[in-house]
């Protein structure tokens, strides 16, 4: 049997554009008459640029004919969380009430530009990032692929489904509280939410200044590489991007974790995961014993008060960006979104202060007291299966709030913290969805989490499954 | 009416008056409550840890505990 040209990685993609054993342009019609076939169900995209998808494709094939191969992304189909800045577009960040065509472009999309790299166009998202779901009331609902009556995840929710579904390569999201890790997992891919500063935030619209991270999502951990590779680094148009160096994320991929000490995050944070879910993670820890890593279980001081003042972080924040939409326009915010946004009102600016006045002790004290003792934590992402869309309880801003708050409750203490966290397949829950664990790392140990995360998909192949709609066609 | 007031009325009171949206009186005391009990716990860490610094340390401590991999380089 022919694989289909979707199932190849980003990584085989482009290797084949660039040997010519296919043309951009064939990867690009193949995947918008995917698009079109399957978007309507799933609803990934806000909306698909074919025309300019097209153009690009033909010179990215005009250009390497030519012997002018710009890197592993050059002629390879990607599309973004509807975030980032490209001029003449209305940047909706998953809301009907922008309007206004941006002036600027996203460092993140110049730098996919300037790699070669096909934009199909933007992905649906929880309105304002504000949400978990992908349940998007303006835009309708993004869907699972392996199931459409299940959620995503958000608030990167057609980041996530659009790798799944192989309707691209790869994409960027951002991830506040888990924007990017939840959907990762919910949809059976790898995502990787990087340091804070590790990607330019320029032009990319915001969630929580303090918190948001962009990062990758792809099938593999060598594409999630890659795709970080081209964005990560320095950048004058946001002093908040770091300038610690960038090493060369897929050399390390084969680094593996041998003689790595993993820790198994446990403690009374942690107990409250289904038994399926802890099964799926007990047996990652025995592949990654098996891989030759140690693991030792561990506790992570803080969560509790870590979590909280992310919450002080993000809903401060959230509240000053959108006040003014609150103030003049609150009938065009989904009463969803309005009940994450108005506790931002009322915390004083002593309390935001102090939240982010704590965060360099605390830091100190978590990689001090976790990644002293190990190299990298195994967590759960989220603690029950994939919900469907119909289990979903939000009649009630209490329940909005709890919901939220449940299924973030071990991912947002990174945001905080600042340091990165990975997205790894694992396995299948009773009701057929996928599931997937995080590996966590210190500040800037990308490279390391990478290598790990490659290492185990090389030993299982988790990879490898496909959902329904992606099987051959 | 300056000061955030969890209060039935003064909660909607406060948020319209310095903040000028409007919500009903009894949402609006529920979500300051919410607020007051996240401000509280940020207070009692800001107490009890003595360890506030200038919020832009934090960039310089995510630096200063980097990865092996990004020193190597």
């Amino acid at each position: 049997m022919t694989p289909l040209l979707a199932d190849l990685t980003l990584a085989e993609a482009g290797r084949a554009v660039r040997r010519g054993e296919v043309t951009s342009r064939r990867l690009t019609e193949m995947l918008l008459q995917r698009i079109a076939d399957l978007n309507p169900g799933l609803g990934c995209f806000i909306r698909v640029d074919a025309e300019r998808a097209l153009a690009a494709a033909c010179r990215a094939d005009a250009e390497i004919a030519a012997g002018h191969w710009r890197g592993p992304l050059h002629g390879v189909p990607l599309a973004h969380k509807d975030i980032f800045d490209r001029p003449g577009f209305v940047t909706t960040a998953g809301s009907r009430i922008p309007d206004r065509p941006a002036k600027a472009t996203a460092t993140v999309i110049a730098r996919l530009d300037a790699a070669g790299a096909i934009d199909f166009g933007s992905l649906n998202m929880d309105e304002f990032a504000a949400g978990g779901t992908g349940d998007n009331l303006g835009f309708g609902r993004c869907r699972n692929p392996w199931n459409p009556l299940f959620i995503t995840g958000g608030s990167s929710s057609g980041s996530a489904a659009a790798v799944a579904a192989r309707l691209v390569f790869g994409s960027f999201g951002a991830d506040a509280g888990g924007s990017i890790r939840q959907p990762a997992a919910c949809c059976g891919v790898v995502g990787l939410k990087p340091t804070y500063g590790r990607v330019s935030r320029a032009a990319a619209a915001a969630r929580s200044w303090s918190v948001d991270c962009i990062g990758p999502f792809a099938r593999t951990a060598e594409d999630c590489a890659l795709l970080l590779q081209v964005v990560a680094g320095e950048d004058a148009a946001d002093p908040t991007a770091g300038r610690v160096p960038v090493p060369d994320y897929a050399s390390m991929l084969g680094e593996g974790v041998r003689g790595r000490r993993i820790g198994l995050a446990v403690g009374p944070w942690f107990e409250d995961v289904s038994d399926e879910i802890a099964r799926l993670l007990q047996d990652a820890a025995v592949v990654f014993r098996d891989l030759g890593a140690a693991t030792v279980s561990i506790e992570i001081p803080d969560l509790a008060l870590v979590t909280d003042l992310q919450q002080v972080l993000v809903k401060c924040e959230a509240a000053t960006l959108h006040a003014k939409t609150l103030r003049t326009r609150p009938a065009d915010v989904s009463w969803r979104v309005r009940s994450l946004l108005y506790e931002g009102f009322f915390i004083p600016a002593p309390r935001y202060l102090e939240a982010l006045s704590l965060r360099a002790a605390l830091l100190e004290r978590h990689v001090r007291e976790v990644f002293g003792n190990v190299d990298l934590l195994l967590a759960p992402v989220n603690s029950e299966a994939v919900p469907e869309f119909q289990t979903i309880k939000t009649e009630s801003d209490a329940e909005q709030e709890t919901l939220f708050s449940r299924s973030a409750r071990f991912t947002r203490f990174a945001n905080y913290l600042g340091t990165p966290g990975l997205v790894v397949p694992c396995g299948f829950t009773g009701n057929r969805l996928p599931s997937g664990f995080q590996l966590l790392g210190r500040p800037y140990a990308e490279a390391e989490l990478l290598a790990a995360g490659h290492t185990f998909l090389q030993a299982t192949g988790w990879q490898r499954h496909k959902p329904p709609c992606a099987v051959d066609d | 009416m300056d000061e955030p007031q969890s209060d039935v009325v003064g909660a909607a009171a406060y948020l319209r008056s310095v903040h000028g949206i409007e919500l009903p009186p009894r949402r609006a005391a529920e979500v300051a409550r919410g607020a007051a009990r996240l401000g509280e716990a940020v207070r009692l860490a800001a107490e009890s840890k003595d360890a506030l610094s200038d919020p832009a340390w934090f960039f310089a401590v995510l630096a200063m505990l980097a990865a092996d991999s990004c020193k190597e380089t």
